[in-house]
């Protein structure tokens, strides 16, 4: 497999799959390389915990694997169809254990990767900013928290937000609508422009 | 119908993500021109956006060990073999449970066939009864005769007050 995993062609993944359906194994293993990242940060978007996002993660992918022969081209995108399991076994974790709990550790613990040349002060301003930015994720309600994700975090159109949390475009966009409304209240003590500077640095 | 603030800031967020056909596109920004609240609220919606666009996708990056032990994971669980009932097993549970079915429900209902006739009187145990020194007998003109048997007499000398326990 010589193409970019980060980047997949609809060819390169439609080969994948095929090759998986015969029991090639390192064609699963490309699947998982290209869309495991991303589907981690997902999970994580919504249910904010490192623990569960794996545990989502790594369900929603046997799950796939498993019942690859059910996937249909035609209907939607192999991403879509993966980010559809995964946002149902996400709701299914946060209606057992509600409401959903911040991972301080993980906050404090495991950092975004700060540039070597980056001061203390910086670090700690962009460790706030995230925090600030979880805290405010945390806030809204789980079908918001959704939307928002899906959007900002992986450039979803409304119409495929649609297609993975199952409803209607109009509800989808009324609830993007609705979060990042919110969001603007929720973050306006941070300061307009705060998070991107700090978080862009 | 006149376009209001209202329909301008339900229409706010899709027009920023640029998800609004060209029409109402353009009918929010003639409104946008018009109006400095909504403006001033667009401006604030469009940092928020900018800032999220940012900011979400690095939040909850996965590390290259985490992403290696998650596979370890699924190739564990994909490889595992399925845990399902051979068919002639199953074939030969249902046989048996029919078979078990056929002998124990025509004995049920001969139960409940007995169960249900009238039970026949006992004139002989209430008689033996009333007869009994320690028992009182009731009786009545139509009823028959029930006895009781009383509460199990004390010893004269652990009696507490034999005045006390008698009735008026």
């Amino acid at each position: 497999m010589t193409t970019d995993h980060d980047n997949p062609t609809h060819e390169c993944i439609s080969e994948w799959i095929a090759s998986s359906l015969r029991g090639d194994q390192s064609a699963y293993q490309a699947l998982y390389e290209a869309f495991a990242p991303g589907l981690y940060r997902l999970c994580y978007g919504i249910l904010l915990n490192v623990d569960d996002a794996e545990d989502v993660s790594q369900e929603a992918f046997v799950y796939a694997f498993k019942n690859l022969k059910r996937y249909d081209p035609s209907k939607s995108a192999f991403k879509t169809w993966l980010y559809t399991i995964a946002i149902c076994r996400c709701r299914n974790l946060y209606r057992r254990q509600r409401p959903p709990l911040l991972d301080i550790a993980s906050i404090w613990g495991n950092p975004l990767a700060a540039p070597h040349s980056e001061t203390p002060e910086a670090m700690y301003a962009r460790q706030d900013a995230r925090q600030q930015l979880e805290h405010a994720l945390c806030r809204l309600k789980p079908a918001l928290r959704e939307a928002v994700v899906l959007r900002y975090g992986h450039g979803l159109t409304y119409r495929e937000i649609a297609e993975v949390m199952e409803c209607p475009p109009k509800t989808a966009e009324s609830r993007l609508r609705l979060a990042h409304d919110a969001l603007r209240i929720l973050l306006e003590p941070a300061g307009i422009g705060l998070l991107e500077e700090l978080l862009s640095y | 119908m006149r376009y209001t603030c209202r329909h301008c800031r339900a229409e706010l967020t899709a027009y920023i993500h640029k998800q609004l056909s060209p029409r109402r596109r353009q009918r929010v920004g003639h409104h946008l021109n018009a109006c400095a609240d909504c403006y001033a609220l667009y401006r604030q919606l469009r940092d928020v956006d900018r800032d999220l666009a940012a900011s979400l996708p690095l939040v909850g990056q996965p590390g290259r060990q985490q992403l290696a032990g998650m596979w370890q994971g699924i190739q564990a669980q994909i490889s595992a073999p399925r845990r399902t009932i051979p068919v002639f097993r199953l074939r030969y549970g249902v046989a048996m449970m029919l078979a078990v079915m056929s002998l124990v429900l025509p004995w049920t209902f001969n139960r409940q066939a007995a169960y249900a006739l009238p039970l026949p009187p006992t004139p002989a145990h209430t008689s033996r009864i009333t007869n009994a020194p320690d028992v009182i007998a009731i009786a009545t003109a139509d009823a028959p005769t029930v006895g009781f048997v009383p509460t199990p007499t004390l010893e004269a000398n652990d009696a507490p007050d034999a005045s006390a326990t008698e009735t008026p």
